[in-house]
């Protein structure tokens, strides 16, 4: 199927290369897998290649996955969570790419001009009728009160939108020197949700260009967690509770990950991972082979660093 | 308002809100009074608990209405506590229902939904609304095969284009396997445990093909002893349980092959590549998975949330209705 997006095609890749690495370190033929697991043979080479023209629909490449992991030995189900599936495939007229910008953007920024989905129109809706009737019900309000015709109503009228502006600016100043959006977080949040795409090798200058452009509001930034590889290694970094990056990084890599509240990353190679906060010294997570978690939270950053040796 | 009103266990989907509600489908019933003590969680622990005068009972067997007046009063009482008392909303309600059902089984879901207060009541076969909350592309002409193991039916159908192809019901599922370890249980131990009990084995130790740390599982059981006539506890282990779930999980097996056997070559190829969608609290069952897939050599994937895929597959539908208005089975207006 060809109606995967590019997210999903980017973590295919990532994922069959995964898969592929694993069952060359098990030293296992794709025979072997296929008559373990019942997926057919061409099915399963599409896979560790990332051929989505020969795979069929993601729900399934997502029970592919599970299945493989698990004859592999490795959390098949864990592994499959990484490859998203959009939650109404059903309606044909949406474009996927749009549920899941939609959705980040639910999460992130709400004043995206992207028309959301079906569904959230739909919970919109609700919302949307209330403050019409509320509207409504002011205007039909405030005109009675002008017809009584007392001069003092007046001046109430004139002053409400003279109060309401005020407390808009308020919140603008705030931000004025980093970017146009009206909060702080999604501007550090925002850039850092749309590098995934391009991922991997070709991403890695795009991530220390766009670094910088929030290293200015590194004083605001509470967290700020910089890794560096000394081999390749399978990464997964959650960025305020939210999945930003997941993937293999290769050798050589240099990111950084900005966050409010915490960072949490995880190394499937722990020993070729050097990773540094708040400027500390860089330090390896764990042994070569190991898997390793290490969290940042805003205020024990400078406490978590020494002791996570 | 999407009701998956299942032997086991009754979900409703409120639109926009989702899965609000899920609760066993049981109702017990003062006897002297008539009124009901307790609906869903709370009626469930009094089942086979009970004093004379109270009775606790499932309103549904093998996936149809069983008991008219308590199906109607159990569906009242949910709809009513998802609205939090407000008694003027009048829904529209679309019901999950097995695909085998005659029509007098069909007219009792219509008639007990609209007497609990609904506008319009949608049927939609289990099977479909499994596959669209499973997440299977219905809507393309593809072949998708899916296999739904409830409470009291196992639905096995091809769906392609919105529209069921063929479709398989029988009425062997999770309580002819809890059926069959109470059984096995009398026969071999000479205990006799209570439906909860059994069930809580099938759970616990239950397994539908060896798995590696088969031996390792066991359990207590208490139940009462028949030669001695007094309360005993035994011990259990996985392997003779997957043994005495055998028979009923052979039925199931069989209706699998039945529809894979009677479906066009087309759709068979899809299936090949694309796999069986397993969905229903039956595919929570260890191993039934590679079980299926041992016996058709084809992949099975077990839904993501197997348990409420019925359920959010009527949601899905409210929620695009007119997309999918062609998956409806039967529908009834009042007025």
């Amino acid at each position: 199927m060809d109606n995967l997006d590019s997210t999903q095609l980017e973590q295919l890749k990532a994922i069959g290369d995964y898969l592929w690495q694993v069952r060359q370190e098990q030293s296992r033929s794709l025979e072997e897998i296929a008559a373990k697991t019942y997926i057919p043979l061409r099915l399963l080479k599409a896979l560790e290649a990332g051929q989505e023209k020969i795979l069929p629909e993601p729900v399934f490449v997502k029970g592919f996955i599970r299945r493989y992991g698990d004859a592999l030995g490795i959390d098949g189900t864990e592994l499959s969570e990484n490859f998203p599936v959009e939650a109404t495939p059903i309606v044909t007229q949406l474009k996927p790419k749009d549920a899941i910008d939609t959705a980040l953007a639910a999460q992130t920024v709400v004043l995206d001009a992207t028309p959301p989905s079906r569904i959230n129109r739909r919970s919109n809706l609700p919302i949307l009728t209330i403050g019409a009737i509320a509207l409504a019900m002011l205007g039909g309000i405030m005109f009675g009160l002008n017809r009584i015709g007392s001069q003092p109503q007046e001046v109430v009228s004139v002053k409400q939108p003279e109060t309401t502006p005020p407390s808009e600016p308020a919140s603008e100043p705030v931000d004025a020197p980093a970017s146009v959006s009206p909060t702080p977080a999604p501007v550090v949040v925002s850039p850092s949700v749309e590098l995934p795409t391009p991922s991997f090798s070709p991403a890695s200058p795009t991530a220390v260009t766009t670094s910088p452009s929030d290293a200015s509001a590194q004083t605001d930034v509470p967290v700020k967690v910089e890794i560096s590889l000394t081999g390749d290694s399978w990464m997964q970094v959650v960025v305020d509770g939210e999945v930003e990056f997941e993937g293999i990084l290769p050798k050589g890599t240099q990111r950084s990950w900005s966050a409010q509240n915490e960072v949490t990353i995880v190394s499937g190679n722990a020993g070729a991972v050097l990773v540094t906060s708040g400027g500390s010294k860089a330090e390896k997570m764990g042994n070569l082979g190991d898997i390793a978690e290490r969290t940042f939270t805003a205020n024990a950053t400078t406490r978590s660093s020494p002791s996570a040796n | 308002m999407g009701i998956d009103l299942g032997t086991a266990n009754t979900l409703v989907y409120v639109s926009g809100k989702g899965i609000v509600l899920q609760e066993p489908s049981v109702v017990a019933i003062d006897q002297e009074e008539k009124t009901p003590l307790a609906v869903g969680e709370d009626a469930k622990k009094m089942l086979g608990r009970t004093p004379g005068n109270v009775v606790a009972l499932r309103p549904l067997r093998d996936g149809v209405i069983a008991d008219f007046d308590t199906a109607e009063l159990m569906l009242k009482h949910f709809i009513r506590r998802v609205h939090e008392g407000r008694t003027l909303v009048s829904p529209r309600i679309v019901i999950g229902i097995p695909s085998g059902v005659t029509g007098v089984e069909r007219r009792a879901v219509m008639e007990a939904a609209s007497q609990a207060g609904a506008r319009d009541v949608y049927l939609i076969d289990e099977p479909v609304a499994a596959a669209i909350g499973a997440g299977l592309p219905v809507a393309e002409p593809t072949g998708n095969m899916i296999i739904d193991i409830g409470g009291g039916t196992t639905e096995v159908a091809v769906l392609s284009l919105q529209g069921t192809v063929l479709s398989e019901s029988v009425r062997v599922a999770g309580d002819e396997l809890s059926e069959a370890i109470m059984q096995y249980m009398k026969k071999v131990h000479n205990l006799v445990i209570g439906e909860r009990t059994s069930e809580e084995i099938k759970i616990v130790v239950g397994s539908a093909y060896p798995m590696d740390d088969d031996c390792d599982t066991i359990m207590d059981v208490r139940g009462l002893h028949l030669l001695s006539g007094l309360p005993r506890t035994v011990t259990v282990k996985g392997p003779e349980i997957r043994e005495a779930m055998a028979e009923p999980l052979s039925v199931i097996i069989e209706a699998v092959k039945r529809t894979l056997e009677r479906t066009p070559p087309e759709l068979a190829a899809d299936i090949i590549d694309r796999g069986i969608m397993l969905a229903g609290g039956g595919a929570l069952l260890r191993g039934l998975d590679t079980l299926i897939s041992h016996e058709t050599g084809i992949v099975v994937h077990v839904a993501a949330d197997p348990l409420s895929c019925v359920v959010l597959g009527t949601g899905r539908v409210l929620e695009n209705f007119k997309q999918l208005e062609r998956v409806f089975s039967g529908r009834s207006r009042n007025f």
